[in-house]
């Protein structure tokens, strides 16, 4: 199993600490869903692990310490989908997916065999395929997201940070990319999701990292994280609860005001 | 094939081809007659028309269109904008204000030429080492406007400020120019023409134009990741303010030293990428072999086309593409603002 350990973990942006003191450790196998209010640096925290922000502290996965790695060997180990999806041409759903592969590929050498495969693969997984060759920029926004996924899919990491993948996308499409972030969790891998629905959050993610101000609140399974105390305190809301096929889900209910 | 090389392997092959005949055309045609009429004359006068003037020309034509084509490509997947062309970024203009400079000041043209000369240069490439100078110091200087971590829109801003400081530059040198006669050669040799140039030039220009080239396309990978934005290209290995760097600085070595030995030959960075587009789909990397082969191509027939009218002054290389270019940046405008509505 792989173990994504960060230790005393903190990040600055423009001298001001946004995130700070961050201890937390996370095995493979399982989705975990990172949340919490607007400006609780969950992205923040995502970038730094992802290596796009530079961060103090220790990141490891399992013995090897991520910030002194090789920016293409953290590459292949940590795949990230930024918050910003964007395609600035209007890129094949292929190519897109294909854009995965550079951190195993050297400067100049081509895509191979293998390459083609493991981005065919990744197409079936997101059903994707008959729109391979489609202009991203013709898409539906749950096509658009399933093609950004496959591109950070196609990277075949062990660890893959997602930054709000089903943010702008309707209850079916949200369903349908929180199953395939579990079935790759189930894979074997370590998925890391930043998402603010807390009923899809208690339905698939085997535990929660609750974030506010910069710290860590709570981490665990949903039942503990999502207590009403840590709602009221970082949310300030009072939430619903109730059951479907045996499974706790949590819908926000009103807004508490002091 | 699910990659789509088989096309880009034809293109490349269909491309060598085509630049093979312009090369051989570029060689074979010329206002001294084609290779038949000169085989009638003595042959040293033929031989020096054709290894002394046609071959320089034709081989300089080939580098700068290869510069030129893959210098657009990449600036047009850096900056993300299909308006994109050396020009934009000051590359051009500081290269024609440097080699200006070197023809109103004698002396210091003569400083450049010696210190040439001790690195082993060829006599007379004093204004193409000014250019050199220019086109450097432009792109420092956008580099430095840009600051530590460029944007896309504060690269473009500064670029804009370097060109229009740099025309300004060059027209105040033509205004206090000491007479029309300076003047004249001076405007002469902005317009952009492969007439009259050796095989120094040629010597002078493969260098810088093969490392600038290669510093290009080693980025064309990065550029791709770059079109999912910075954060995504980080996440991916690379590092765009790198890149950037990697790409503007091959941009100021390879254009520079071809716009201070040519002159400004504008639009051909512009239209070409255009042109492939169609072909290859939008990859930046993709894009760049075929840009700089379509560029050099686009480059030989043009400079043939200006020699085919046997009588009258020669028209200038870089007022042919223009004329042709221009139209159809219009062109491209349009198009941008029907998709856009």
């Amino acid at each position: 199993m792989t173990v994504l350990t960060l230790e005393n973990v903190g990040v600055n942006l423009g001298g001001k600490p946004v995130v700070q003191n961050m201890n937390l450790r996370l095995g493979s196998g399982q989705v975990v869903g990172l949340i919490g209010p607007n400006g609780a640096g969950k992205s923040t925290l995502m970038k730094a692990i992802a290596g796009v922000l530079t961060s103090e502290g220790s990141i490891r996965l399992d013995e090897k310490n991520v910030t002194a790695l090789g920016n293409k060997e953290r590459a292949r180990l940590i795949s990230y989908l930024a918050q910003e999806k964007v395609a600035h041409w209007p890129l094949s759903v292929r190519e897109i997916a294909m854009l995965g592969r550079p951190p195993h590929l050297a400067t100049f050498e081509s895509p191979s065999e293998a390459d083609m495969d493991a981005v065919d693969q990744v197409l079936e997984q997101t059903d994707m395929r008959a729109l391979a060759d489609r202009s991203i920029l013709e898409l539906s926004g749950g096509e658009q997201a399933r093609a950004f996924l496959s591109r950070a899919l196609a990277v075949q990491a062990p660890v893959l940070l997602a930054d709000e993948p089903i943010a702008a996308l309707d209850p079916a499409h949200q369903l349908e990319i929180m199953a395939l972030l579990q079935s790759y969790a189930r894979s074997g891998a370590l998925v890391l999701v930043i998402m603010h629905d807390l009923s899809l959050a208690t339905r698939y993610c085997d535990e929660l990292v609750l974030l506010d101000k910069g710290e860590l609140v709570a981490h665990g399974e949903a039942s503990t994280v999502l207590s009403d105390r840590h709602l009221q305190q970082v949310y300030g809301i009072e939430v619903a609860r109730g059951t479907k096929d045996d499974d706790v889900f949590v819908v926000p209910w009103r807004r508490l005001t002091d | 094939m699910r990659s789509g090389n088989g096309k880009l392997i034809g293109l490349t092959l269909g491309l060598l081809v085509l630049l093979a005949v312009s090369f051989v055309l570029s060689v074979v045609i010329g206002r001294g007659g084609v290779l038949a009429d000169l085989s009638n004359d003595a042959d040293d006068i033929a031989r020096i028309i054709l290894l002394e003037i046609r071959l320089p020309r034709a081989l300089l034509g080939v580098i700068v269109g290869l510069v030129l084509g893959i210098a657009g490509a990449a600036l047009q997947g850096l900056l993300r904008n299909p308006l994109a062309e050396p020009g934009l970024i000051g590359a051009s203009s500081g290269a024609a204000f440097g080699a200006v400079t070197v023809f109103y000041f004698p002396a210091f043209g003569a400083v450049l030429g010696g210190a040439g000369a001790a690195l082993g240069m060829a006599q007379g490439q004093a204004v193409a080492i000014g250019g050199m100078l220019g086109a450097v110091a432009a792109l420092s200087l956008l580099y430095l406007l840009a600051g530590r971590k460029p944007n896309i829109m504060t690269l473009i801003l500064a670029g804009v400020a370097i060109n229009a400081f740099a025309g300004a530059m060059t027209s105040l040198a033509l205004n206090m120019a000491p007479s029309p006669f300076a003047a004249l050669e001076v405007v002469f040799w902005m317009m952009g023409s492969l007439e009259n140039r050796s095989m120094e030039h040629v010597w002078f220009v493969l260098p810088m134009a093969v490392l600038g080239g290669a510093l290009i396309a080693s980025a064309g990978r990065a550029l791709d990741a770059m079109t999912l934005g910075q954060d995504t290209a980080r996440s991916l290995g690379f590092n765009p303010v790198r890149v950037t760097l990697r790409v503007i600085a091959g941009t100021a070595l390879a254009v520079g030293a071809v716009v201070s030995v040519t002159g400004v030959i504008g639009f051909v960075g512009l239209v070409v990428p255009h042109l492939m587009r169609p072909i290859v789909g939008h990859h930046p990397s993709r894009l760049l072999l075929p840009s700089a082969l379509a560029g050099a191509c686009l480059t030989l027939l043009a400079d043939i086309a200006v020699r085919i009218p046997m009588h009258g002054p020669e028209l200038k290389l870089g007022v042919f593409t223009a004329l042709i270019g221009a139209p159809f940046f219009l062109y491209l405008i349009l198009k941008t603002r029907r998709l856009s509505s």
